[in-house]
């Protein structure tokens, strides 16, 4: 990874990080100003360890290797679990109807915001990637990482493996092509994407409605 | 679904077909094509869908080698068939539309 690029992620990191804290203080604010609601610390709960899910989780935790991945994978599974929970009591408790906004908002600004929430395999624009090594991008680094970051969330409109697949081809193809040439095969991936993704998720659809064993995509 | 040939699908089927046994990966494709990996690579896709093409990731090591590995693809034998008897009745891409191709980076 280039420098300036890690500099520039970690601040972002800290950002988001900080940011959904103080998503989560003022979420607690407002409920506090309403009496009869118990479940202050849980909502403070649920928006830290989504805002820690959605962050990248600092090298050696959340880095390569099965032991990073299933720290990764755990609290993002822990932080849907205790949102899903949330929205779901909000949805059956008539005077509780609030809470889905309080959580919604955050976990959409999150999944939004995030580079890698989803797809524990998948590869952000870090090391190794075709992005971050071997010049740069027409507009330069922080472009060349936000169409990465564009790309990443457009694999996981797509279904897992073949979303997986499309990022790593991507990558492995963007580390060979000349930088002049990177900004137009990125585009093209990205004009391309619409209409991969309804080609995967209709072969995803007639893949999941035909009997006998599945077999991955 | 019947795969339609289109001049983008003409283009890769017959850069495959040069050597049909010849493994090629996106960028020797998109190269060899003229169009856009990103246009390449539903073709790529659908051919393989159709069982026209096999494809395997590369066996390296990316940490020595310092980059990712490539995908490979290559003709199956039955698609390699399939795709000659495909081109002879396809209709054939006027010069126009191959220039504009070339002119556009193959993007559709």
């Amino acid at each position: 990874m280039m420098p300036g690029i890690e500099r520039g992620e970690r601040r972002k990191k800290h950002a988001r990080v900080a940011g959904f804290i103080a998503l989560s203080a003022v979420v607690a604010v407002t409920v506090l100003l309403r009496p009869g609601y118990q479940w202050v610390s849980l909502t403070v709960g649920v928006c830290g360890a989504i805002a820690v899910a959605a962050s990248d989780l600092p090298r050696g935790r959340g880095g390569p290797g099965p032991y990073g991945e299933r720290t990764k994978k755990r609290a993002r599974v822990g932080g849907f679990i205790g949102c899903g929970t949330i929205i779901i009591s909000g949805l059956f408790q008539p005077d509780w109807q609030w809470l889905p906004f309080a959580v919604g908002v955050p976990v959409a600004a999150a999944v939004l915001t995030s580079g890698g929430l989803r797809g524990g395999g998948r590869r952000r624009h870090g090391r190794g990637s075709g992005l971050s090594r071997g010049g740069r991008d027409d507009d330069g680094p922080v472009g060349a990482a936000h169409r990465w970051r564009v790309l990443a969330m457009v694999s996981r409109l797509m279904p897992g493996p073949g979303g997986r697949r499309w990022l790593a081809e991507a990558d492995s193809l963007l580390s060979e092509i000349a930088p002049a040439g990177r900004g137009a095969a990125i585009r093209s991936y990205l004009l391309s994407a619409p209409r991969l993704v309804v080609m995967m998720w209709a072969r995803e659809a007639r893949r999941r409605a035909r009997p006998g064993p599945r077999r991955p995509g | 679904m019947a795969l339609r040939l289109t001049v983008q699908v003409q283009l890769v089927v017959q850069a495959l077909l040069r050597d049909p046994a010849r493994e090629m990966y996106g960028l020797e494709l998109s190269e060899e094509t003229g169009l856009q990996p990103g246009t390449a690579y539903p073709i790529l896709l659908r051919l393989e869908h159709e069982g026209w093409v096999a494809s395997s990731w590369e066996d390296i090591d990316p940490r020595a080698e310092k980059r990712p590995a490539r995908r490979y693809y290559r003709l199956t034998a039955g698609g390699a068939v399939q795709a000659r008897a495909a081109l002879a009745t396809a209709r054939r891409p006027k010069g126009t539309a191959l220039r504009r191709l070339a002119e556009g980076g193959g993007t559709p």
